[in-house]
């Protein structure tokens, strides 16, 4: 026999009593891991999904929305921009590499991304079938394009113009899928990739039919850059914007910024948690101090049989310890059920879906703070247990 | 001649509660192995010195001594380590312990007392009080007998040099009284323990050769 099993024994003839403080426990803890795992995913795919590219590109607007939509795939594109001036930005000294890319377009949500191989590249995308596109109107599916729309390599479908569903198909020209690529954990997993040409042949009108195919006339909707040297953290953005009709905007400064306002939100939901788990030490301290009073005679009779004051304070700080973690894994469990329900909707609407099973490095804390909040409830409850007047309540019988 | 087991002398004890009326008692002292009555009607005091017996109540005058060592010379952890080596109680209420079945009742006060003891022992104190087929069975399926019984079996598992029982015939009629009289002197004796039996029940004083007559409050 132990202090554990006692306490365990005790909660067990007696589940009433503990049942609303641990319920309320587990929706602390439950609303915390949810909030800890989902942001550090947010995060962690933001990061993941800017690594390589030091600046965006486009047309003048706001540059969270460049970057949203050049990086992301979250957003409409403020615009597009000449091909001529992105290519420009190829012979200036500080740019090491870029990258256009042409957006407009998409297939059952999935956005249709014009973009060289470099692109995938990017993003360290390999195939898991099939091949490269070589030509225009052919199409490279990301792992979860693939899957959300059950294309195969050989397989033709038709874009639809705008970047979310239900806009105007284009009926006139399809495209013919040449490969799947394997997952990479990344932004490409969600979109289509063709060739930049394909973008201008079903929005300018095919080559040979007019001038609109001149190359003074192509447009692409961002060109991601990588910088040369240090030095064109300070000097480029500043360059692009005051010296042409393009906005530069450095991904991990607007996420920065996005991350600061998404905080505020962030923090009054763990505030809303704190005070559930605060909730919950009161429920606990009320139920253990109810508890004793028909308990007393049971810790009298114990103090009868040998036990110290010291054993009657552990046995029933036991218990709260005992409901404050039962409330804590059942708070981890129903956390990670409702990432998993997250999950399945997100991945339904197209949108970045949050891996059920991750748990963020914060929230393996997340035991301990909720057995650290039931101590601190059971102390007073465990310090009036130890000093019961034993005699008194054994000599009223 | 036996050595003594108890003694107490000038024993008197004072409540913080003002109203309440002071307890005193007349000296008495009790042998290796003795049976003593504290008759007295309610309110005179028998539980409180039966406290003081077990050491969980110091007087506000007087020694109460076991094995001739007054309780006040332990405190705090010794008191109880103490008390659990050498006292076994058995209250007016069986009180068992809900959460947990019989035989865990039992082992329970061992693990309290910090004195292992051996498979044989809990068995032996369980067939000896007839409970053996209960021990699995949790304290709201037994009758009040079985439960006292279950009380008794918890309060002598240890091997008690002092048996201390308050009011064990209340609401008794005259064959139960008796038969409970009988089990508690058939196992104080068959364990080499002293008896004292706290009772306002006229009835029980036969059974006692020594006897103790608290005053009306």
């Amino acid at each position: 026999m132990t202090l554990l099993g006692l306490a365990l024994r005790d909660l067990r003839a007696r589940p009433a009593q503990p049942l609303l403080a641990v319920l309320l426990t587990a929706l602390a803890v439950a609303l915390l891991s949810a909030l800890l795992s989902f942001a550090d995913q947010f995060e962690r795919r933001m990061v993941r999904d800017a690594a390589g590219i030091d600046l965006v590109v486009g047309a003048k607007g706001s540059p969270l929305q460049l970057v949203l939509s050049g990086v992301y795939h979250l957003d409409v594109a403020p615009g597009n921009i000449p091909l001529v001036e992105a290519e420009a930005l190829r012979r200036n000294r500080l740019v090491a590499e870029v990258i256009p890319l042409a957006l407009g377009d998409n297939f059952r949500g999935h956005r249709i991304v014009g973009a060289g191989h470099k692109y995938i590249a990017l993003y360290g995308g390999r195939l898991a079938e099939g091949a490269l596109y070589r030509e225009p109107m052919e199409a490279v599916l990301g792992a979860e394009a693939a899957r959300g729309t059950g294309l195969r390599p050989g397989d033709r479908f038709h874009g639809a113009h705008g970047l979310g569903e239900g806009g105007h198909v284009h009926e006139e020209d399809s495209y013919e899928v040449t490969g799947v690529l394997a997952p990479t954990g990344t932004v490409l997993d969600r979109l289509i990739l063709t060739p930049v040409e394909s973008v201008w042949w079903m929005h300018a009108g095919h080559a040979e039919d007019d001038e609109a195919f001149e190359a003074s006339r192509r447009e692409v909707t961002v060109a991601l850059l990588r910088y040369a040297s240090p030095v064109a953290t300070a000097l480029l953005p500043r360059q692009i914007n005051s010296a042409s009709v393009l906005q530069a905007a450095s991904p991990a400064f607007e996420m920065a910024r996005l991350m600061t306002l998404l905080g505020a939100g962030r923090d009054a939901l763990a505030a809303l948690a704190g005070l559930l788990l605060l909730t919950a030490g009161a429920a606990l301290a009320t139920g253990l101090t109810a508890t004793l009073a028909t308990r007393r005679y049971e810790l009298a009779v114990m103090r009868m049989l040998g036990a110290s004051r010291a054993t009657l304070f552990a046995s029933v700080l036991i218990e709260a310890a005992a409901i404050g973690l039962a409330g804590a894994l059942a708070g981890l469990a129903l956390g990670h059920a409702f990432l998993l329900a997250l999950n399945a909707w997100l991945a339904s609407a197209g949108q970045p879906v949050v891996a059920a099973g991750h748990f963020a490095p914060w929230e393996l804390s997340l035991p301990a703070l909720a057995l650290l909040a039931s101590l601190l409830a059971g102390l007073w409850p465990a310090w009036r247990a130890a000093r019961n007047d034993v005699a008194a309540i054994l000599a009223r019988g | 001649m036996s050595a003594l087991l108890v003694s107490v002398s000038g024993f008197v004890h004072r409540y913080a509660d003002a109203d309440a009326a002071e307890v005193a008692a007349p000296d008495f002292e009790l042998a290796d192995a003795g049976r003593l009555l504290l008759l007295g009607p309610s309110g005179s005091g028998k539980s409180t010195l039966l406290m003081a017996l077990a050491g969980l109540l110091a007087p506000s005058r007087g020694s109460v001594s076991i094995e001739g060592e007054d309780w006040r010379g332990f405190s705090g952890a010794a008191a109880d380590r103490r008390r659990g080596r050498l006292i076994g109680f058995v209250p007016q209420e069986p009180h068992l312990i809900a959460g947990l079945n019989i035989e865990e009742n039992v082992r329970l006060a061992v693990f309290l007392a910090g004195r292992p003891q051996p498979e044989a022992g809990v068995a032996v104190t369980f067939e000896a009080l007839g409970i053996a087929p209960l021990a699995g069975r949790y304290p709201h399926a037994l009758s009040r007998g079985q439960q006292q019984r279950a009380a008794l079996a918890r309060a002598v598992v240890n091997r008690p040099r002092l048996l201390l029982a308050d009011e064990p015939t209340a609401s008794l009629d005259d064959d139960a009284c008796a038969a409970a009289l009988r089990l508690l002197f058939e196992v104080a004796g068959r364990i080499g323990a002293g008896l004292i039996v706290a009772s306002h029940d006229r009835r029980v004083q036969a059974h006692f050769s020594q006897r103790v007559v608290l005053g009306a409050p």
